[in-house]
């Protein structure tokens, strides 16, 4: 199976910009860790937990489909 | 001092004697048949057509009117008119059927005659060579980075090798002798008599443990390959 993980782009950063946050502040409302969140934000993250889509989206007020997308083949 | 400079010293000593024993004992290796230091491994038994044996200290064959040192005679007694009787048979008992065959032979059969001694040292020598890379990522806390696997399983090869070497060579040294064995001479005049053929036969004597070894590594390979797999899987997960 080839690795497609790179396809999916993560709009963390453009979502954290719109609300004036930084990925300190983020990391203490979700309890993920710094290092964690900066491997999705400069998409080096392969796979990601439910848990941590969720208490992104939560902290955010997000959908998944707003952190993540699928780019073209 | 820091935890990970602590780490990185202890890696680095931990190599350094790795490196040491590995080179050590492939040294040993090439020395063993060279020095001499060891006697040649020579396994013989009683070939079909051997008489029958009496044999306490020394490997008497039973031949028609011959007594025994202890004044006793063997029987069934065999009619050889080419080996001297009463002499003994030029081997040491090693177990009730398990003989060696005497004397200084030639650089060929000292190098194959010692292959148990010298195999042994050269396979775990490079095996410990081989897993100097394994052992510096064990100690930094990394036991599947890439290419662990397949070092351990060149390993465990290398050590299955040294066991077929070992176990194989001898009988082989064991045969080119044969050829050559001759009775005891009673002086420089006497070159002694041959040794009747199929008196004795090269021998096998395989020492089975240290296939455990071999199988240890190989399941740590194993285990390693699968680590990987399961490290490689949970790579990137946030």
């Amino acid at each position: 199976m080839t690795d497609e993980s790179g396809r999916v782009s993560c709009h963390l950063a453009g979502l954290l910009d719109e609300r004036r946050m930084t990925l300190v502040e983020l990391a203490a409302l979700t309890g993920i860790t710094v290092a964690n969140l900066s491997v999705l934000k400069n998409d080096r993250a392969r796979a990601i937990r439910f848990s941590t889509l969720v208490a992104i989206c939560d902290a955010l007020g997000c959908q998944p489909a707003d952190l993540l997308t699928v780019g073209p083949r | 001092m820091s935890t990970r400079v602590r780490h990185s010293m202890t890696s680095a000593v931990l190599v350094g004697a790795c490196t040491v024993l590995g080179a050590g004992l492939l040294l040993a290796a090439v020395a063993v048949p060279l020095v001499g230091a060891t006697d040649p491994s020579l396994p013989v038994t009683a070939g079909p057509s051997a008489p029958a044996v009496s044999w306490s200290t020394q490997v008497i064959p039973c031949l028609k009117d011959v007594t025994l040192p202890d004044g006793s005679r063997c029987e069934p007694a065999a009619d050889a008119p080419s080996w001297p009787p009463g002499t003994p048979l030029p081997v040491t008992m090693t177990g009730a059927s398990q003989w060696q065959l005497l004397g200084d032979g030639d650089l060929t059969e000292r190098l194959l005659g010692t292959a148990p001694q010298w195999a042994a040292l050269a396979a775990v020598g490079l095996a410990v060579l081989l897993l100097l890379p394994v052992v510096r990522t064990w100690s930094q806390a990394r036991p599947f980075a890439p290419g662990n696997a397949a070092r351990l399983a060149a390993a465990a090869g290398v050590l299955g090798l040294g066991w077929l070497l070992a176990t194989a060579l001898p009988p082989v040294a064991a045969a080119h002798r044969l050829g050559h064995v001759r009775s005891w001479s009673t002086g420089p005049s006497d070159p002694g008599l041959p040794l009747p053929t199929g008196w004795l036969v090269p021998a096998l004597h395989p020492t089975w443990w240290p296939l455990a070894f071999v199988a240890l590594v190989l399941v740590l390979a194993l285990a390693t390959r699968r680590g990987a797999r399961l490290a490689a899987d949970t790579e990137g997960l946030v």
